[in-house]
């Protein structure tokens, strides 16, 4: 087993967190505060090639991968996880567009969603209910070579910035009689796209969440993505591995910030005349942090080294993103209750990282949802 | 132009309030502290490339430092340098800055001919400013410092700060520059840089890759000799004022009386 | 040792005048060359014959003048060739050196010329049994302080940044000696100045103001800033910084206090929103009575206070103001 970065992630995890240290830090309070998604942040990250690991080098991206792509989504939510999840949520319309896309289409969108030109996103999530993802109530119907669209998405990542999304719709049942879905890449200005409300968030407010209602949206056959009725692999995939490794890496960024600010709290902090770190049981809050982050990191890592070798790692992001979610709120409560009362002082940030926290859970699949995933995997393989 | 930068890695100064002295051994204890580059010579590496993207040729980084700082000098070339020089060797330990000046000296001729020779103005640990100078004396070159701006063509035109106001040269390479914080704002290190740096070699220098006096490195070649090192005690016992800001603010004012700096009339 | 040692001071002139760091120098160094027996000699290379009477003010015995036009500004080739031939003749015991932007550039080379050690910005200096010259140097910031010695090699030199020593008068009845500038003839440097821009900063400058208000990276808004500078102003006082006000760009390297900026010793320093980094505590420490005003009960600043108040200075500066404004 190898548990070393390469040379480059090393680089690349100094390179983004010096970034990080000066573009996100400063601000990233005021931005949950005003609930505003810095756009022009995520295309200077784009500018500089770190919404492109993913994107081999003959579409515009660099190629380092899934790994380096966890790295800086760490080192982003370190500071601002809102941020995190609006820089992960691009690469939902990465992946499924490398991955199933035509020549065409890779060679149309990959140069321009490498360096941050397009922003994506990901609509799958309805009124309906996220979990059962099945039940689509968008519709795509074909009419005189068109396909036209009606229907409506929530909980959206980047709804109102995204330039392209990669919308799951119902185009029929297939033999078995269960829906048909397909996933269609459309582009922001298309008519009929229409951009909903905006979802007032507990937390990752630095990432904005909202609506959309689809009405007679009309796109050609070169929209499809993977050919029709392939939707649902599509979608579950991409959700399966590449957002919930994603999602583990925001909440590894926050326990992270949890750890940090809780340390160097206790360390400063004096009680009785000595500084708090000299009481047990703040050593032993520490430790606990210091568990969650050691494992998240294994976990999250171990994953995303599956991905990059081209391994099925849907059970192991799975996992990751399960724990780091919630052991992203343990360390935050945890990190809370360290700090005494200063701890719910919004002068301090960890109030901020257990709402944060609290507010991934969901996002790429409920803890319930983690549960059944590796409870059937377990079960039918272990 | 071919155009030699020097960095220096430096404990982070964002932790020099953690500096302590070991009062047994009267050594600095600067455990923990991470070696970063000298956040001047960023500013100095910036401008090498810059000239170099205007002009053409090359930027090659040189620093004197033990072995752990390729690192550091990596980050460089992602930041655009072609490649980078690391002298290293216990024979280099302990020098001042006229040993120091003479090893980067050396090392630059060895490995030149050089146009322009960039600089920081000072490191954040020394401090001294006085390599880059000594760097050209060595190098018989003139030298620059406290360049705040600089344009660049057949000639150069440098401004160099200076109290009150800025003096204009004019300048013809090869010349050594170090230049101010303020004179740009580095780029960040972005993927293709740092995949680029892949390619690209930090050596490592020894002291037998290198012609030098043995009499002019190290400590051997230090004319200064540090002798006992103090944290000296600038602790005041203060009092703190508490209250109201209204009251807060009386005492402020009955401090200022007290320092004699508030006239009768003035308040 | 021999029985008198001689101590070279070089005082650097604009426009006909000694700037005030040379007569620092000589003020300090008048002791230390009387404990040596020795004179204390200044040396100047300026574009104008006047403004010498200063230099035998401050301790001088005797003044090596040069005076030719290319010493209107600096050019490395031409100071350091005076510099070295003096050296080379008079054979000092030290050489002292103002820290200026200048002296930073001329020190260096002199001392690369003349093989020599050099210690950077000494704060104090002594003379050990041995007969050296201890030189008392700051490093990591303020925070750790270096005894620097040059045993071997002569002269012993040094730079002194501006505010670190008392001016001191000590009238002398010294002599001019001239230097002979034909020499330079024969040197053609590749660097060429070509002019002087003046950037007149704004307010007070800090070194003479006895009241310095500094406000530092806690500082929010542009308007808090104003605000500083009319409390500067009511209090007949000057505006100082730190680096991330500079960084902002609410003020300038001119107005900032610490290594890279001015050394003050007002009467009172009032810092607002200032942690107290050993880089800009190096500049302010050795200030009469210091006030700090920051929301972090650990603050390093609060560790060189005299009046220290916990507070955020948004509560607390409007409350001030109108006091003084009455
Ligand atoms: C910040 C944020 C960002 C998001 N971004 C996106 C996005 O970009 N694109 C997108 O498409 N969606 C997005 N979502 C939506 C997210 O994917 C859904 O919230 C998630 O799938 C859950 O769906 P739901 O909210 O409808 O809850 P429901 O599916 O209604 O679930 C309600 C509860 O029932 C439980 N439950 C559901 N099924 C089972 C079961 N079989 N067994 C046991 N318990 C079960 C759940 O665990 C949960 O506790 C985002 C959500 C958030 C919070
Ligand atoms: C407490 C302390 C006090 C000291 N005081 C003195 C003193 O008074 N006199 C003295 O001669 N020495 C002194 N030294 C030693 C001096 O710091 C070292 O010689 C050091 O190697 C270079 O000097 P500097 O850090 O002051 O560099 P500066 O001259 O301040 O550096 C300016 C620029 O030169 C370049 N540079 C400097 N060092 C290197 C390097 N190693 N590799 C590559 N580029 C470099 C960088 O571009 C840097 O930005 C002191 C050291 C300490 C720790
Ligand atoms: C080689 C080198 C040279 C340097 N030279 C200098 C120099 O000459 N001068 C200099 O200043 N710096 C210098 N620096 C930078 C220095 O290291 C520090 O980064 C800098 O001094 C920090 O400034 P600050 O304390 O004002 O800001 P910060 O570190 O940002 O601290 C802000 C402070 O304000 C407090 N605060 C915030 N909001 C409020 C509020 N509402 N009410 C009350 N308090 C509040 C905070 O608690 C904090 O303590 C140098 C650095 C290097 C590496």
């Amino acid at each position: 087993m190898d548990f070393k970065f390469s040379e480059e992630q090393e680089m690349l995890r100094r390179a983004v967190r010096e970034f990080a240290e000066k573009e996100i830090a400063p601000h990233a309070a005021e931005w949950d505060e005003k609930d505003y998604c810095p756009v022009e942040v995520i295309k200077e990250m784009g500018e500089l090639g770190f919404l492109g690991t993913i994107v081999p080098e003959e579409y515009g991206g660099t190629g380092m991968g899934y790994t380096a792509r966890a790295v800086i989504i760490e080192e982003v939510s370190r500071y601002s996880a809102g941020l995190g999840i609006a820089v992960m949520t691009h690469s939902l319309v990465v992946a499924p567009i490398l991955n199933y896309g035509t020549e065409e289409q890779k060679k149309k969108y990959l140069p321009k969603l490498a360096t941050g030109e397009y922003i994506g996103g990901l609509a799958s999530t309805e009124p309906s209910g996220g979990s059962d993802l099945v039940n689509q109530q968008t519709t795509a119907e074909f009419k005189d070579g068109k396909w036209v669209i009606n229907g409506k998405k929530c909980f959206i990542t980047n709804y109102d910035i995204a330039d392209v999304t990669l919308l799951l719709t119902k185009t029929g049942v297939n033999e078995k009689g269960r829906p048909e879905l397909t996933a269609f890449i459309v582009k922001k200005e298309t008519p009929g796209f229409g951009i909903g409300h905006k979802e007032d968030k507990l937390g990752l407010r630095s990432s904005s969440t909202g609506d959309l209602n689809i009405t007679d949206l009309k796109v050609g056959e070169e929209a499809v993505l993977g050919g029709r009725g392939e939707g649902q692999k599509i979608v579950l995939a991409t959700i399966g591995e590449v957002g919930r490794s994603g999602m583990s890496a925001i909440g590894l960024g926050i326990i992270r910030g949890c750890l940090e600010e809780g340390l160097k709290f206790a360390k400063e902090r004096e009680l009785y005349g000595k500084p708090l770190t000299n009481l047990q049981a703040i050593q032993f809050m520490i430790a606990e942090n210091r568990m969650y982050y050691e494992i998240g990191k294994l976990l999250t890592y171990r994953a995303t080294t599956l991905k990059d070798e081209g391994v099925r790692c849907d059970v192991e992001s799975s996992m990751a993103k399960l724990h780091n979610t919630e052991a992203a709120v343990k360390a935050a409560q945890r990190t809370i209750e360290l700090m005494g009362g200063y701890g719910v002082i919004n002068q301090y940030p960890v109030g901020r990282y257990l709402r944060d926290a609290m507010s991934t859970i969901s996002a790429g699949g409920t803890s319930q949802i983690m549960e059944i995933v590796i409870g059937g995997d377990t079960i039918k393989n272990f | 132009m071919r155009i030699a930068c020097l960095v220096k890695p430096v404990p982070d100064p964002e932790y020099y309030n953690r500096i302590s002295i070991d009062p047994v051994r009267g050594i600095l204890t600067r455990a923990g502290i991470p070696v970063v580059m000298n956040p001047t010579d960023r500013h100095a590496l910036e401008e090498a490339i810059r000239i170099k993207e205007k002009m053409g040729g090359e930027v090659v980084i040189f620093s004197m430092a033990p072995d752990d700082a390729g690192g550091i000098l990596k980050d460089g070339l992602a930041m655009g340098a072609d490649e980078a020089y690391l002298l290293s060797d216990r024979a280099f330990a302990g020098a001042d800055t006229l040993a120091t000046s003479y090893t980067l000296a050396k090392a630059i001729e060895q490995f030149g001919p050089f146009d322009i020779i960039l600089a920081g103005n000072e490191s954040a640990d020394g401090s001294t400013s006085q390599v880059p100078p000594q760097v050209g004396v060595w190098l018989s070159m003139p030298s620059l410092a406290g360049i705040i701006r600089m344009e660049y063509g057949e000639s150069f035109r440098v401004w160099c700060d200076v109290e009150e106001g800025r003096v204009e040269y004019e300048v013809t390479p090869p010349v050594v520059f170090a230049v101010k914080r303020g004179i740009n704002t580095p780029r960040y290190i972005g993927i293709k840089g740092i995949m680029a740096a892949k390619s690209k070699k930090v050596s490592i220098i020894r002291v037998g890759d290198i012609s030098v006096d043995l009499d002019r490195i190290g400590l051997n070649g230090s004319p200064t000799r540090a002798g006992r090192i103090v944290v000296p005690d600038i602790g005041r016992k203060g009092e703190t004022i508490t209250g109201s800001p209204g009251e807060i603010a009386e005492g402020i004012i009955e401090g200022l009386r007290k320092a004699g700096v508030i006239k009768e009339g003035m308040i | 040792m021999r029985d008198h040692e001689d101590i070279l001071v070089f005082t650097e002139f604009k426009d006909g005048h000694p700037l005030k760091v040379g007569l620092e120098i000589l003020s300090k160094a008048r002791g230390l060359a009387d404990e040596m027996s020795g004179g204390l000699y200044a040396m100047v290379l300026t574009d104008r014959a006047d403004g010498f009477d200063m230099l035998f003010k401050y301790g001088a015995d005797r003044v090596y003048a040069g005076i030719d036009e290319s010493f209107r500004y600096y050019t490395g080739a031409y100071f350091s060739r005076m510099a070295v031939s003096l050296v080379e003749n008079i054979k000092p015991y030290a050489f002292i050196i103002g820290a200026t932007a200048m002296g930073s550039m001329f020190a260096p080379e002199v001392a690369a010329y003349l093989k020599t050690g050099l210690a950077a910005h000494v704060i104090d200096y002594k003379i050990d049994h041995a007969g050296n010259l201890v030189q008392v140097v700051p490093s990591f910031g303020s925070r750790v302080a270096a005894e620097i010695l040059t045993p071997h090699s002569r002269p012993q030199m040094s730079t002194v940044r501006p505010g670190t020593f008392e001016l001191k008068e000590n009238l002398r009845n010294g002599s001019i000696v001239h230097l002979d500038t034909s020499e330079l003839d024969y040197i053609a440097p590749r660097v060429t100045p070509l002019g002087f821009e003046e950037v007149k900063p704004e307010g007070m400058p800090l070194e003479d103001a006895e009241v310095v208000v500094v406000g530092g990276g806690g500082i929010e808004t542009r308007e808090d800033w104003e605000n500083l500078k009319e409390l500067s102003r009511l209090l007949n006082g000057a505006l100082g910084c730190t680096r991330p006000i500079v960084d902002k760009g609410w003020s300038d390297e001119a107005h900032m206090v610490g290594t890279s900026g001015k050394t003050i010793k007002p009467k009172v320093y009032i810092g607002i929103a200032v942690s107290g980094s050993s880089h800009h505590i190096t500049g302010m420490k050795d200030s009469g009575l210091v006030i700090a005003i920051n929301k972090d009960e650990n603050a390093p600043i609060f560790d060189v206070a005299d009046i220290r108040i916990v507070a955020d200075y948004k509560e607390i500066l409007p409350a001030l103001l109108s006091m003084i404004k009455g």
